[in-house]
Order: C-alpha cells, then structure tokens, then sequence
C-alpha cells in the first residue's frame, strides 16, 4: 500500500559522507552547492554521476507537469523518503497546490487530475511496484489518452530513473532535505518561490541524442532511440559493468536475479547471453540462479548475490535493516557498488516494458 | 440607478462566494475524514487478509480472480497442544499461541512466505501464491528452519514463565494450487484449494511418527540441490493417498 510522507520509518544513513575534492569541485561548479546524498555516494564514479544527473534529466517531449507527478508518484509508490520529501518540496516550489499534491498522494480523483494524469499516475505507480511488472496493454491505454509514442518512452525513462534513485537513496538511508522542506511551506519560502523555481529549471540538464545506427547498442538504449535518455541509460549501464569493484559474473548474477522475480524472459535471455561471454555453461548459470550460489562467486559475493532479492519489492524498514547487518559483512566501497548494480538492475528490467 | 444596484448585487455575490466557501470546506473535511478512515480500515483490513491481496483487490476494482498457481505449502501444527489445553487457563493458552503466532510468522514473512491461515494451532503458510517467487522451495524449507530456531527461544521464555515448552510438527510440499478470493456476496476469504494442502498436512502428520519436527516431500527435495542435510525416511501410507509418500528430514 502506497504510505504517506509522515508514515515512511526511516533510518539513520547508512553509509558516511566521503569526501573527494575534485568531484565536489565539481559538483559545487554545477549546483552551486553540494547536497549531502552526492557525498554518500562519492567512492564510485559511476554511481556518483548517474546520481548527479538522472534526477536533473531534462525532459525532450514530456511536460513539465508529468514529470513532476511521476517523480511524486514514484516516490511514494518506493517509499523513499528522502525523495519523497525533496520533490514534495519542489512541487510546491514550481506553484502546484496543496490540493494537487494531495490528490496524487491520495489517490483521489481530485478535480485537478484530468484523464490524461490518471492514466499516467496509474501507469507509474504499476511500473514502479511492479506487482506484476505493467502489461504491454497498459501502453496503449497512455497511447489512449494522447501520449505519443516519444513521450510514453520519455515516461518510463523517468520512472525507471526514479526507481534507481528511490532505491539507492533508501538503500544508503540519505538524511531527508529539511532545510529545503521547512523552506517550502514557510514564509519566507512562498516569498521566494518564483526566484528558486527559476533555479530548479535552470539545474535541469539533457543529454546528447545518440544518432546513428543503434543496433550495436543494447536492447535497453535502443528503446530509447531518439531520447537524450538513451545516452543517459547507455552510460550508467556501461559505468556499472566496467567498474572492477564486483565481478562481472555477480553484477550479471545480479541482473538475472532482478529479471527472473519480475518474470522478464527477455531479460533472462540477456543476461544468459552475457554470462555465456563470461565462460558460464547455460547449466552453470541456471544452477547458480536457481540455488542463487556459483562457485565463481567469493563468499561476500554470495552474500550480496541472495541479498538482491531484497532490492525488488521491499518495505524501507526491513530493507534499510538488511543493508545495515550487510555492512557489518562487506566493506562500504563494495556495499555502495551493490546498491548501484542492484537499483540499476530494477530500472533496467522495467525499462523492458517498452520492448516489442 | 446602477450605483443604488451595484451595492446589493455585490453583497449578494459576496455572500453566494462566502456559502460556496463553506460548502467545500465541509467537503473538504469530510473527503479527508473519510480518507483517514478508509486508510485505518486497510491497516486494520491487513491483519485479517495478506496485504497484498488487499492491494491488488483494491486496485483491481474488487476483482481477484481465482487462478492456478504453482506454490509451496508449508503447514505447522503444535503437539500435545489439546492436550495441554486441557490443564491451563483459556486465557494462559490464548497468550502461548499468539506468541507461538508471532514466532511463526516472523519466520515465514522474512523468508518470502505468507501465513494465510491460523486453523486452531495450526499454521498454513504459503509461498508464491500471491507473487511469482521462483526461488519458493527454498524459501519455505528456510523458514521452516528459521521456526526452528526461534522456537528453541521462545520455549526458553515460557519455561522462564514456567510454562511448557512447544513441540512443533511441520510438513512441506508443493503443487499446483487454485488461488485466489473465494466464497459468496456475504462471506469470501483469500484462499488455495488443491491437494497440495491436504498432501502438506499429511506429511506434518507422519513427523509424529518419524519422530522429527520437519519433513519434506520427494518433489521437494529433487528441488533444493545438496545445501541441506536431508535424510530420507521410511516410506509411508498416510490417509487418503493409496501411494505410500516418500519423505526426508532436515536436519540444521
């Protein structure tokens, strides 16, 4: 059931601040600032930068308006609540009412969601709890009401990039934006809101397209064709494979584990592929899936590897527990490295739903 | 003539707008009481029914179609409970169960399983019936030894109530089962029909004559590999199956 801001139990972080100074540099030339969930996550660079700039993705096609309602949607549906509180606190920042967020929370059929944002905030809340992951059906059913095609691809994009997020913010435990949230419903907030929702719109950031012929691409970036999005998925996927913290056959292991509980057979089919890469007989790697144990695997990597189920559907409480009592086993570096491959495994299986 | 109206017309508007006011207002109250109630309802709701039928029946405008599933059943019932029954206060019995209750089902969610029903002293938890778990086999025999260990705890805690320690008897198997919301307009309950169950409480049955606290079947063991110390038990006739079943201990 989708809980409340107010209702998400939430634990201290998980993992400590690190400090990498020319990577703040960055970050602070760009933001102005740096928040604290990019210092959590400062130890792998390609984690770092997928979580600096996924929740900046700068629509092509999709308004503005959808955007904001599925980056609330999906929040809520994950439970985070670092996120949830942050882009509550945008919204009210971008001039939606409190009766308009309310509406979304609630599920009502409040009378300032039309159809079009119905479809759309049903859409991303089966996407992101994916209890069956959505139909195909459920496409056509956006295609109803107006989407374009663009824009439904530009649409699970966003909800995918949310479910990494939302997951890796929970997994760390990142401290809630208090600062930002009081700021929202204060005084001196509503005074001001014109200047920072020039600022937010400002921090936005596109990718490239990626043009050309795709077909040397994976699966996932060429369903994207044609979106800054693809370029955005392409490289957070070939950062999580190249980096050497985890083997490649675990972060595959760890692909598959994420594909076979949301029933993707294309997915599996995939992930099959590449471990054949790796030397797996087709046997091997059903045997490893199956008692979730390969003798490729050392043992903090099986540990991490039984782990992944966890990262599927999860309450944040027992969730954050789980991460907490796995810290205790394995070093943070590697920790860190885990929730990147296994949030990055969920958005890349539901990405899915926009294969034919 | 249109100043002398103006004044009227005005404070008519501004009074229409003032009523219209209230009028949301009230509604707004009684949108958001009503919500508060609904959402008391569904945690309340959970209790009695998986939260995850809950949430798909709700968002499946009161549908929940029964359907074949592949599960694991997984059923526990205490020894000598009746028994025992019989020497101590109704309200000392009520206290061990629900801990009992509490012990079990700690074990079955943590492991990816759903308690659906508590029949007597009698637990019947499931595994993948209400989401594809491709992993259930394990699942189930894990918790099962999960309630094993934490049994051992919470027979020290009633000893140190001195109360009597449990004995627990539990019995898994797997199968095809129908699933789903069955019964009429005046009563339903989220339920499995299938002789898995029956096999299930069959096998727990034949671990008071084995003498052990966990037994499984042989479609289940072809199933978990070797991670598990299993020994294998005589075959057994046990009531309603004219085939004697095959079964295996597991030991920690």
């Amino acid at each position: 059931m989708s809980l409340l801001i107010h209702e998400i139990v939430w634990s201290p972080p998980i993992l400590p601040r690190v400090r990498v100074p020319e990577w703040e540099a960055e970050v602070q030339d760009k933001l102005g600032r740096v928040p604290d969930s990019l210092t959590r996550v400062s130890r792998s660079p390609w984690i770092r930068q997928t979580v600096f700039k996924w929740p900046r993705y700068k629509t092509r096609y999709l308004a503005r308006r959808y955007r904001d309602i599925c980056d609330i949607v999906s929040a809520q549906e994950n439970a985070c609540r670092y996120c949830y509180g942050y882009v509550k606190a945008q919204m009210r920042f971008l001039g939606y009412s409190e009766r308009m967020i309310r509406s979304i929370e609630e599920d009502v059929l409040g009378a300032e969601l039309d159809d079009k944002d119905r479809v759309l905030v049903q859409f991303c809340r089966n996407l992101s709890r994916s209890r069956p992951r959505p139909p195909k059906d459920d496409l056509q059913k956006l295609k109803a009401v107006g989407f374009t095609h663009l824009e439904v691809a530009e649409l699970v994009f966003l909800t995918i990039n949310n479910c990494f997020m939302n997951r890796v913010s929970t997994f760390i435990s990142v401290p809630p934006m208090d600062y930002m949230e009081k700021l929202s419903v204060s005084f001196k907030g509503k005074l001001l809101r014109p200047l920072i929702a020039r600022k937010i719109r400002k921090l936005l950031w596109q990718d490239d397209i990626l043009e050309g012929d795709l077909s040397d691409y994976p699966v996932f970036v060429r369903v994207l064709a044609g979106l800054p999005a693809a370029k955005s998925f392409h490289d957070a996927f070939q950062g999580a494979i190249e980096s050497r913290v985890l083997s490649r056959e675990l972060k595959v292991l760890m692909f598959a584990v994420v594909a076979r509980t949301l029933r993707c057979p294309y997915c599996e089919t995939e992930t099959l592929q590449m471990a054949l890469n790796l030397g797996f007989t087709e046997q091997e790697f059903d045997e490893s899936l199956h008692a979730l144990r390969s003798d490729r695997l050392n043992e903090k990597e099986q540990r991490l590897l039984t782990w992944t189920r966890e990262t599927i559907h999860f309450q944040t409480g027992p969730v954050q527990e789980s991460v907490k009592n796995l810290a205790k086993e394995i070093d943070e570096v590697m920790l860190l490295e885990a929730i990147g491959v296994a949030s990055l495994a969920n958005a890349a299986v539901r990405l899915a739903v926009l294969i034919k | 003539m249109i100043g002398i109206l103006f004044i009227p017309v005005l404070l008519i508007l501004i009074y229409v707008i003032l009523k219209s006011k209230q009028r949301i207002q009230r509604m707004q109250h009684l949108l958001k009481h009503t919500t508060q109630k609904l959402e008391s309802l569904q945690v309340h709701f959970a209790r009695f029914v998986p939260e995850q039928v809950i949430e798909q029946f709700t968002g499946q405008h009161g549908q929940y179609p029964a359907e074949v599933r592949q599960v694991t059943v997984l059923f526990a019932d205490l020894k000598g409970f009746t028994s025992m029954c019989e020497k101590r206060h109704p309200e000392q019995v009520v206290s061990i169960l629900n801990g009992y209750f509490r012990v079990v089902s700690d074990a079955i969610s943590k492991n990816h399983g759903t308690v659906t029903e508590l029949i007597g002293d009698g637990v019947l938890a499931l595994f993948g019936a209400i989401h594809h778990n491709p992993w259930q086999v394990r699942d189930a025999v894990k918790a099962a030894l999960a309630v094993r260990k934490a049994l051992v705890d919470y027979n020290q805690e009633l000893e140190d109530r001195g109360l009597p320690a449990l004995h627990l008897g539990m019995g898994i198997h797997q199968g095809e089962v129908l699933a789903g919301i069955m019964g009429n307009a005046e009563l339903s309950k989220f339920g499995v029909v299938g002789d898995v169950i029956n096999v299930a409480s069959r096998i727990e049955s034949l671990t008071r004559i084995h003498n052990c606290d966990l037994l499984i079947s042989e479609s289940v063991q072809r199933q978990l590999g070797d991670d598990f110390n299993l020994s294998k038990m005589p075959e057994s006739l046990v009531k309603g199956k004219e085939k004697a079943l095959v079964t295996y201990a597991i030991s920690d």
